[in-house]
Order: C-alpha cells, then structure tokens, then sequence
C-alpha cells in the first residue's frame, strides 16, 4: 500500500508537517518496504490558492491510497474523497513513527477542516 | 436641471463614493446624497456595489422591485470521455484544473470563465456552463423625485464579488440617468476597484481616526493609479483635534468638500435606518453641496493633480 505523507523534509525521520497543501515536500512512501519518493512541493506551497488541490493532484499521479498530515481544508479534502484517498492524523510524528502507525491501524481519520487561505 | 449634473454628451455623471477603511460612512453619505439630489430634480441611480453586506434598500425603501440572477460562465468536464491528458491543467493559469484519478477535474471557486480549456482540450469534452454567483435588484425608490436603487447581492459562499459588482453597475448603466451613486465597498482590492473603475469622480469619506487616516492614504494611493479625481468628506469630525485629515489631503493635492460634524443625532438617526438627509436638514446641506463640488473637482479646468 502507498501513501502520502506531508513532511517538512525528504526523509523518513523528518517530521510531518501538518499542513497539506502547503508542505514542504510530500513523501510517497510503500509502506510494506518503506521506500521513499520524495516530491518536493514548493510550487503548491507558493501557489497563491488552490495549493490543496496541487497536493491531492500528487498524491492521485502517484497512486496513494492514504494521505498523512494534520489538517486537511475543505478542497483538498473533496478532491482526496472524489479519489477514494483517506487522510490521517501524523501530528507531531515523523513519517516513519507516523507510518507504523498507519500500518498497525493507530492512526485518527481526519474530518473536513476549515479553509485556510485563497478566496475562500 | 439636467446641466447640473450631466456631462456635455448627455450622458450621465458617475460619482463613486468609497473608502479604504469600513465604517467610515460611505453608506450615509451615498444615500443622502442620492435623494438629496433626487429631490432637487435629477434623475439619479444609487448603485449598491458592496454586494457582500448591500444596506442602502434599508434606508431607500422600494415600492417595487425586480430581480435578475448574476451567472459567472465555468469549466464543466465530461468526466466519462475526458481521457486525462492534463492539456487543460497544463494551460490553466488559475490552477482551477486537476487531474485526479482519471479525468479533469474543474474547481468552480478557482475557475475564472476565460475558455482557454475549451480550446485546448484536445478531445473537446470541455464546455463553458453558468452558475449563478449573486443577483441584481432593481426598483424606484419612494423618494421625491426619480431615484432608482440597484441593489448587487453576493450569494452567501459564493467568491466572486466583482463580477457581481460588474453586473450591478451593467445594469445601472441601463437606467436613465442625470446622476449615478457607485457605493462601494471597503477596501482598496478587486471589489473596490470593479465598483469605482472608470468612475467619473471618487468621492472618498474619512474618518479622522489612526485607523481612518491609514486607510485613507490607501484609498488616496488607489484613486491616483486610476487616474480619478478625487475629494474627501470627512465623517464624525470632532470640533477640534481632527486636523490630521485635513493635513494629509493638502499634502496629496486633494480637496475636502465637507466636514459632517460628530454628533450623536446623525448617529441615531442613522441607526433607525432613516436618512439624515430628512431628519436633519443641516447636515443634509452639507452632504448636498457634494456632487456640485466633485463635477468641479473632475472639470478639466480644475486644478491639475
């Protein structure tokens, strides 16, 4: 099973950053091997809005199944649910604490946050 | 009468009434103004451009009214024969336009309705389709005189303010005019410039606070880069100790018309939703003397600015 995990580095032992969109790098990660793709997200990060959108986009091309971060705004939550992605709370993990978790089933399914910024 | 307030071409004198900060009373002063000169014989158009939170049907009450819905044109995907090939997403500048698992998909909020999609799409599975983003209420108000309220309204959700505003004022332009009101709303952005743009004159109401002051170097600095003329109403000015807004315009070229006094009648006057302009028939001179005084301030022969 692949998943995406927001971290604000490109490693397994750099921790999740809990935002989506606006991550520093999202992490597509096998779960089963732990091989890590690390996508640097900085054009989402920068974007003025829609940068939740760019990182659901991600995490679709990559073909995750399960998406870990903090907090999950309104679109990206939408986009994440018209793909059958999941999201996950990994709050103050890192990736790899975060993904053990996920794995043995430890992790709280996010709900639908508030919008952060763009013209919502 | 029709001199007074039309340009040479017959056509009418638009004046935009505007103000950085909220609060500052560009709702009283716009309204007042409008039956103040409708009274005196003009054919006048208030247009309610704040289409967030439009309050002037409260103090212009409609005998009868008639509303049209605003629709913005959007991306719409045929989702069962997009292939994915992200041609769309590549070429939106808006970054209105994702693929997510196997087909485009368009974020109304983000789409802007310029069509680029449409034409790049290279299986043609794109189309344009309305949506509705707010409304436009017109009627004649029961003021003396011939005065029309166009009402622009946002639909609770919906982003899209200036293309609301852009509307309001299409249809305003419809109406016979000597004289047309913009009330605009706060702010120096996309909504304050979509409702005074192409204004004849910017008629901006200060508030002779830290606050007020601030935001009126805003609204100054936003009337220069649209190359309007522009004159300043001061609101709640106090009997002394309010120079400081006084001081500014004299610095940036920029009349004051008008000082309306600080007092506790306008303000509950005001607060029962009636105008002052009937209540109050000092201040009403004031607020009177404005349009005569903005069509100097925008007269070619005015000062240069």
């Amino acid at each position: 099973m692949t998943i995406a995990v927001s971290s604000l580095g490109p490693t397994l032992d750099d921790r999740v950053d809990e935002r989506f969109g606006r991550a520093a790098y999202l992490l597509i990660v096998d779960e089963g091997t732990l091989d890590v793709h690390a996508v640097d997200n900085s054009a989402n990060r920068d974007a003025l809005q829609g940068s939740g959108l760019g990182a659901a986009e991600i995490t679709s091309e990559h073909g995750a199944t399960a998406v870990i971060t903090g907090h999950l705004g309104p679109k990206a939550f939408s986009a994440l649910q018209r793909c059958g992605i999941s999201g996950y709370d990994g709050t103050g993990m890192t990736v790899r604490e975060a993904v053990e978790k996920q794995r043995t089933g430890q992790l709280v399914r996010l709900a639908e946050g508030e919008s952060h910024a763009g013209m919502d | 009468m029709s001199a007074e307030s039309q340009k040479g071409d017959g056509s009418p004198f638009t004046l935009a009434v505007a103000s950085g900060k909220g609060g500052t009373g560009k709702t009283l002063v716009a309204t007042n103004m409008a039956a103040l000169s409708s009274a005196a014989g003009l054919r006048v158009v208030l247009v309610d451009c704040d289409v967030e939170a439009p309050n002037d049907h409260l103090f212009l009450r409609r005998a009868e009214e008639s509303a049209s819905a605003v629709d913005v044109l959007v991306a719409d995907v045929d989702a069962s024969q997009c292939v994915a090939c992200g041609a769309c997403r590549d070429a939106c500048a808006f970054g209105a336009i994702r693929i997510l698992g196997d087909s485009a998909v368009v974020f109304d909020d983000l789409c802007h309705g310029c069509g680029l999609c449409t034409d790049v799409c290279p299986s043609g599975v794109i189309t344009e389709v309305p949506r509705r983003v707010g409304e436009v209420v017109t009627g004649l108000t029961a003021e003396a005189g011939a005065l029309m309220l166009v009402t622009g309204r946002l639909d609770v959700g919906q982003v899209k303010s200036p293309s609301v505003i852009r509307a309001t004022r299409a249809a305003a332009a419809a109406c016979a005019a000597d004289l047309v009101v913009l009330d605009a709303p706060p702010g120096v952005a996309c909504s304050a410039v979509a409702a005074v743009r192409g204004a004849d004159a910017l008629l901006l109401v200060a508030e002779p606070t830290v606050f007020g002051l601030h935001d009126l170097e805003l609204s100054l600095r936003l009337g220069g880069e649209l190359r309007l003329p522009m004159g300043v109403v001061v609101n709640r000015s106090p009997a002394t100790g309010g120079e400081a807004v006084d001081q500014l315009c004299e610095r940036r070229g920029v009349p004051v018309l008008a000082h309306i006094p600080f007092d506790r009648r306008i303000a509950e006057t005001y607060a029962r939703g009636e105008l002052v302009a009937h209540a109050l028939p000092d201040v009403g001179a004031l607020i009177a003397s404005l349009p005569g005084a903005m069509r100097l301030a925008a007269s070619p022969s005015a000062a240069p600015r």
